[in-house]
């Protein structure tokens, strides 16, 4: 094992020192034409041996029909078009695409640093063939939303995209999600001067505005006077469009806060300016759930979820799970997000599994990873449920999606198939075996359980995901029945 | 004149934070009638027989013939004092004191820093309820002080976020950072330049820049209104010309006083006067100006005060009547404490002040109704009044008292802190499993435990279990009493090695020669009570230890409880024993090492005949004292009495007295025994001969082991063996001479002739007491895998099991405390979850006097 993990080391090395990157375009060009090929398709029916919709209740041996890149109907007693391709789930679970709120990841350094750079884009620093994105897709995930870092006062504007496609164009869901602001205090400044600062730039733009109404105001008015047609309005800044927009409510404003001190300067600005907010959370931000509920904002949590308080007095310490605390409170819509630093918390599926761990539905865990960021984002009409209308973004698993056996089989975009796993070359060459005659007679794989034990396996959770250690010894044979199970 | 729409006014703000959290509305939804013995109001008259009735956290009416609402809780007062909550008009957050690194920076708002989740129980339990949170006092213009709630509702807790801009006149402000903005790169096209400097650093300078500040402002005023661009500095300067916002001056001085009343008239602004120390000195001058002060109480409660004023010319002329003089003059004064000062000792500070001429009702309006007015929020807190917020304090007798302190506190209407109990009623445990050892008689099946108050109160099959007791059903598992480490250093640190290693007072070094022993030292009173190091001790199940100095020297050994809280329940004998060493260094013979043992002990021995014949004179003087005539006996009671009486003074003077007495019984009764010298070296040695502590003496070959005993059995001493390789070939011996052995592995030795050999299985065959030891500093907590290497290495189980409890408990004459599970034993227990020396057993639980210390279920979490 460890000898497999060094050559992956040694390979990854090697793409990383720029010798690997024709090579790597050749696959990534290979697979594009695959794509294009079964992009002729009319129409697409999944067969699905169970359908989490998340919208509704879950579905045994059901069908899932697409057409042109749109669910037309969902269920189990329904009529397939003749000429539809096949897509074999019926061995494995299906549900929405994964769906991660805020990531600053996939774009180098992700701040400027200078503090107020409204008018940067997050789009212009994103890296298409950052491993990040590859890394995503081939856990689930089918949209990201890309935004500037928290040590900012007003970071730039994010987009939403899809880990997948080689260009930004190609990855392109949504252009513009939203303009990032961060109340956690950057350099030497204090949590008084940075909120200093950040009221200085909405004061300054704001009054901005004002005057120009105001010149606006007059210009018409004395044309009027004169008997003229109102002169054209002066198209804005471009640089300073985005603020005009924010300011406008055009433009949902993520701002992170990471304590609970921080929330009330949000509600300052909000009722000073009327932003259309989400709050990232990070820290004891939980503390301020109940005003967050009474504000009916949407939250999206940063990781840990699960903190350790302890009083100062007793010295007693408390687990807090901070999706449950805003869920208990309240808080109508939560999104989780995941964490670079740690194993688990790279995944949006474990995410959800600690807090159902902790005590969260899982019906409401399941809506943290799909559903509930698609609304937050503001694509909840494409993405985040199995519905008909709604774009065939789905994710296929092995099994359960709580379950630490579980594999990503296959990532359908709009129909297509964008990830398989048995062509995950990485994955293949992670898990290959060095010496096959070592092997013996392997397991029967997860997949081939029935779907009623696999939900046995989702009260456990953990990150054996990550740990490959047992799911190497299986891989091969699992390759060998996922591939014999499809048309 | 324009102005931004709403913007960050303090009402809008106040309204935004005023939805309240659900939790608390459940909890406060129910009405409440507070009948009240003595009610201070606001301005410090009390009233007698009140009713308060809260609803909602709000108070509705107040009176005392107030219609209660039918279904109101009533809650009986009449026996306490009620006040406002208190507001402190001037402190500081850690956060607020982060200076920017402009000199004048009016943006700053100290809210943006402050964390209104937090807690505060020091503010709480001092009965602060509000704060007025000031910037930094290291700038010129430091920025704008808020009014906070220091509990309750975090949503409630702002009562005004724009309270006052702080100025700062003194010398603090005089030395602002120069302004650096360094290039990312420097090079030779973008040098690194010379940092600008600020002013002031002179109070010429200080007056100067607020002059040009203020009258900036004006024209400001004047540009805006015409139409011209927003300046975000100068912006937040408008509040103040328009007088909606006053300005601290920070003015220590008389003459920053008069600077402070000049800008008043200049600017047409109000303020209020922070410090103030030598306002006393234009107190006429301060009443006409109708500029209020809050005033420096300079009592110093919880700290010593770190300034000389009366050295330090810019500290001010102090004068403790400076509040009173002020109030008399006709200011309105409100109280805080010093610098630095915890605000929680405000009502203390308050009495100081009164102590000092203030009134009685004004010293209380100045900590409450009037430091609210004075912080502009007089309409939210610091008096009781229907409208108003129920932020109040309940007393059990007057503000004033040295003992008053706040019994509860409530913010909102919710209790926000309340007095602990003196004591906590005693927690009763009941451990149920399958078999109990008790290691007194026999093995109890499906049996149950109770601990209360740290005693066992009952052991047995099918006890009744008290409702109250916490419950500890481990079926299939095995109790065991706590386990006794029969030698251990633990909790001697490194670093307190350090401090204490060849000092004088220190304890030796591990390892050092005997020499270095002092007797009379004991390593008790060198380890902390509920050391870290014990933690993981107690979790092994080790809950007593006698402690001794690491290595082989000569030394006191003390008995101990681990788990103990206090240094009360830690001792469980100060001196168990007296190690002392038989092996030899290189060169002394073993005839010359008993014979050491032998002088020793006569010396002993003197010491105790000597203190033996004392006492036995000391009886017989006082018997022919007692047959002395009446008169002198009278005398003699008087003295006694006199004595009693003045007790200071007579301890002052003890000699004298002893001489009086000395004359006036040596005509006829005999005199007086002087009592012998107390010798700290040989008073455990005495112990050791009267049979109160054991004798522990490390020896190794036969020969010695036979040498020792021979010499021990003259005095009557059973010692206990430690080391002793060549025990099993003196078994008989050591039967009759010895109490027993501790050991520590390792166990087998190879015999000269018996090839490999373990003394400890020997011994234990032979039905003596074997106890087993650690001896280190750390590693205690392998006590138990200690005995289970014996275990393995023949000796029996129950052998094995005794050691660890009550042979071991024996052998250092503990054994009325610790070491079986009886009715009145200390509450020692340790729960397995299969049989002890299973290496696959958990340890499931462990009790150290009546205390959970450890519980597997919930993670080892205590």
């Amino acid at each position: 094992m460890n000898g497999l993990q060094s050559s992956e080391r040694r390979m990854m090395n090697w793409i990383r020192s720029g010798r690997g990157w024709l090579p790597l375009t050749l696959v990534a060009a290979a697979v594009v034409v695959a794509a294009a090929q079964a992009s002729a398709q009319r129409a697409v029916y999944i067969k699905a041996g169970r359908v989490i919709t998340v919208s509704g209740a879950d579905l045994t041996d059901a069908t899932i029909v697409v057409k042109d890149g749109r669910i037309t109907a969902v269920g189990t007693d329904v009529e397939v078009p003749w000429d539809a391709e096949v897509i074999d789930a019926s061995k494995h679970v299906v549900m929405p695409g994964m769906i991660e709120a805020h990531t600053s990841r996939g774009m180098g350094t992700s701040n400027e640093t200078v503090p107020s750079v409204p008018f940067l884009n997050a789009r212009d620093a994103l890296n298409a063939v950052d491993f990040y994105f590859e890394d995503r897709l081939r856990d689930g995930v089918v949209a990201l939303n890309v935004m500037p870092g928290n040590r900012t006062l007003i970071g730039g504007q994010g987009l939403v995209v899809k880990p997948h496609g080689l260009t930004v164009e190609d990855m392109t869901v949504k252009g513009r999600s939203g303009m990032k602001l961060s109340l956690l205090p950057i350099g030497r400044d204090s949590r008084m001067s940075h909120m200093k600062k950040l009221r200085r730039e909405f004061m300054k733009f704001s009054d901005e505005r004002a005057t120009e109404a105001e010149k606006r105001k007059a210009a018409v008015e004395t044309a009027k006077a004169k008997g003229e047609d109102a002169p054209d309005e002066e198209p804005a800044d471009p640089e300073k469009q985005p603020m005009i927009d924010l300011l406008a409510g055009k433009m949902k404003a993520f701002v992170y806060c990471g304590a609970a001190a921080d929330v009330r300067k949000l509600v300052e600005l909000d009722e000073s300016f009327g932003l259309d907010v989400v709050p990232v959370l990070g820290g004891d931000s939980y503390k301020a759930a109940a005003t967050i509920a009474a504000r009916g904002w949407p939250v999206v949590i940063a990781p840990p979820l699960v903190r350790v308080e302890r009083d100062e007095e007793t010295l007693e310490e408390t687990e807090v799970c901070t999706p449950k605390a805003f869920l208990d409170a309240g808080v109508k819509s939560v999104s989780l997000l995941t964490s670079s630093s740690a194993l688990g918390a790279r995944h949006l599926w474990f995410q959800a599994a600690v807090a159902i761990r902790h005590g969260v539905p899982r019906a409401e865990a399941l809506k943290a990873i799909t559903l509930y960021p698609a609304t937050t984002l503001g694509i909840a009409d494409r993405f985040g449920s199995i519905e008909v209308g709604k774009d065939a973004n789905l994710t296929i698993l092995t099994g359960d999606p709580f379950d630490y056996g579980t594999w990503v089989d296959r990532v359908v975009f709009e129909g297509k198939v964008i990830y398989d796993r048995a062509d995950d070359k990485r994955i293949a060459r992670l898990f290959a075996k060095p010496d096959p005659a070592k092997e013996k007679a392997p397991e029967k794989k997860a997949s081939k359980e029935t779907p009623a034990e696999k939900s046995d396996g989702a009260k456990k959770p953990a990150s054996k995901k990550a740990a490959p250690k047992k799911s190497g010894s299986e891989k091969s044979d699992g390759d060998k029945s996922t591939g014999g199970d499809r048309a | 004149m324009r102005r931004l729409p709403l913007l960050f006014s303090a009402a809008l703000i106040a309204a935004a934070c005023t939805a309240p959290s659900l939790v608390a509305q459940a909890s406060k939804a129910d009405v409440v009638a507070y009948r009240v013995g003595t009610l201070i109001r606001a301005g410090g008259a009390s009233e007698t027989n009140v009713t308060i009735v809260v609803r909602d956290g709000v108070i509705r009416a107040v009176g005392a013939d107030v219609a209660v609402p039918a279904g109101a809780r009533e809650v009986d007062w009449r026996n306490r004092v009620v006040m406002p909550g208190l507001v402190n008009p001037l402190a500081y957050a850690s956060t607020s004191m982060r200076a920017s690194d402009e000199s004048i920076d009016p943006e700053v708002r100290v809210l943006d820093g402050l964390d209104l989740y937090a807690k505060n129980p020091s503010l709480l339990r001092g009965g602060v309820t509000a704060l007025y949170v000031s910037p930094n006092p290291w700038r010129l213009v430091s920025g704008v002080g808020a009014v906070v709630r220091t509990g309750g509702d975090a949503d409630a807790r702002v009562v005004r976020d724009v309270a006052a801009l702080r100025v700062n006149l003194g010398p603090e402000a005089w030395d602002p950072p120069a302004r650096f903005d360094p290039p990312r790169r420097p090079s030779a096209r973008d040098p690194l330049k010379p940092a600008t400097r600020q002013r002031p650093t002179t109070r010429l300078g200080a007056i100067a820049a607020l002059r040009t500040l203020l009258s900036d402002a004006q024209d400001y005023a004047r540009d805006r209104a015409a139409g011209a661009a927003i300046d975000p500095r100068l912006e937040a300067l408008l509040p103040v010309l328009e007088r909606k916002l006053p300005v601290r001056v920070h003015a220590r001085l008389a003459v920053d006083v008069l600077q402070a009343l000049d800008l008043k008239r200049t600017f047409g602004i109000d303020i209020v006067l922070e410090g103030a120390t030598e306002a006393y000195r234009l107190a006429p001058a301060i009443a006409a100006a109708k500029v209020p002060v809050v005033v420096d109480v300079h009592a110093f409660v919880g700290r010593a005060d770190g300034s000389d004023h009366t050295r330090d010319l810019r500290a001010g002329e102090r004068d403790l009547r400076n509040a009173a003089r002020l109030h008399a003059a006709g200011v309105r004064v409100a109280l805080c404490l010093p610098f630095g000062e915890n605000p929680a000792h405000l009502l203390l500070g308050a009495g100081y002040a009164a102590r000092f001429g203030l009134p009685r009702e004004a010293a209380l309006a100045a900590i409450t109704s009037t430091a609210a007015d004075i912080c502009g929020v007089a309409d939210r807190v610091g008096s009781i009044g229907p409208g108003r917020h129920a932020d109040f304090v309940v007393l059990d007798r007057d503000p004033f008292d040295a003992r008053a302190e706040p019994l509860e506190v409530f913010v909102g209407g919710e209790s926000v802190y309340r007095r602990p109990a003196d004591r906590k009623p005693a927690e009763i445990l009941a451990i149920r499993a399958a078999r109990v050892m008790t290691m007194a008689g026999r093995t109890l099946g499906n049996a149950t435990v109770l601990i209360e108050d740290g005693r066992i109160t009952d052991v047995g099959e099918g006890l009744a279990i008290p409702s109250t007791a916490r419950v500890y059903d481990l079926p299939g598992s095995i109790v065991t009493p706590g386990f006794i480490d029969c030698q251990s250093s633990i909790g001697v640190h490194r670093d307190r090695l350090a401090t204490t290693g060849s000092s004088p007072t220190g304890f030796p070094r591990p390892g050092r020669s005997a020499k270095a022993v002092k007797f009379g030292e004991n390593l008790v009173d060198a380890i902390e009570v509920g050391d870290e190091a014990f933690d993981a001790v107690l979790r092994a199940g080790v809950t007593s230890a006698i402690l001794a100095p690491a290595g082989d020297i000569n030394a006191q050994m003390a008995a101990v409880k681990l788990g103990a809280r206090e240094r009360d329940g830690f001792v469980l004998r100060r001196v168990a024993g007296v190690r002392y060493k038989m092996t030899l260094s290189d060169g002394a013979s073993r005839a010359a090492a008993a014979k050491s043992l032998d002088s020793q002990l006569k010396k002993a021995k003197a010491y105790v005949a000597k203190r033996e014949k004392y006492e036995r004179d000391l009886a017989a003087y006082e018997k022919a004292l007692a047959a002395a005539p009446a008169s002198d006996k009278a005398s003699d009671k008087s003295d006694a009495k006199s004595e009693k009486k003045d007790g200071i003074a007579s301890l002052a003077a003890p000699p004298a007295d002893e001489k009086k007495s000395d004359k006036s019984t040596a005509k006829k009764a005999p005199k007086k025994p002087t009592e012998p010298k107390r010798d700290d070296a040989l008073e455990p040695w005495a112990a050791v001969l009267a049979g109160e502590a054991r004798l522990v003496v490390i020896l190794d070959r036969e020969d010695t082991i036979e040498a020792a005993l021979g010499v021990l059995t003259t005095y009557g001493v059973k010692p206990v063996l430690q080391g002793a390789r060549e025990a099993h070939r003196v078994v008989d011996a050591v039967k009759r001479g010895a109490a027993g052995l501790v050991v520590t592995p390792p166990y087998e030795f190879r015999d000269r002739t018996l090839g490999l050999v373990s003394s400890a299985r020997a011994i234990s065959d032979a039905r003596l007491p074997v106890g087993f030891y650690t001896g280190r500093t750390s590693g205690a907590q392998f006590l138990p895998l200690h005995a289970a290497l014996a275990v393995r290495r023949g000796m029996a189980k129950a052998a094995a099991l005794r050691g660890l409890t009550v042979d071991a408990a024996k052998l250092f004459h503990i054994d009325d405390r610790v070491g079986t599970i009886e009715v009145g034993k200390d509450g020692d227990l340790v729960v397995f979850s299969g049989d002890p020396f299973d290496v696959a057993s958990r340890i499931e639980l462990v009790v150290a006097d009546g205390r959970v210390v450890f519980d597997a279920r919930d993670g080892g979490k205590r």
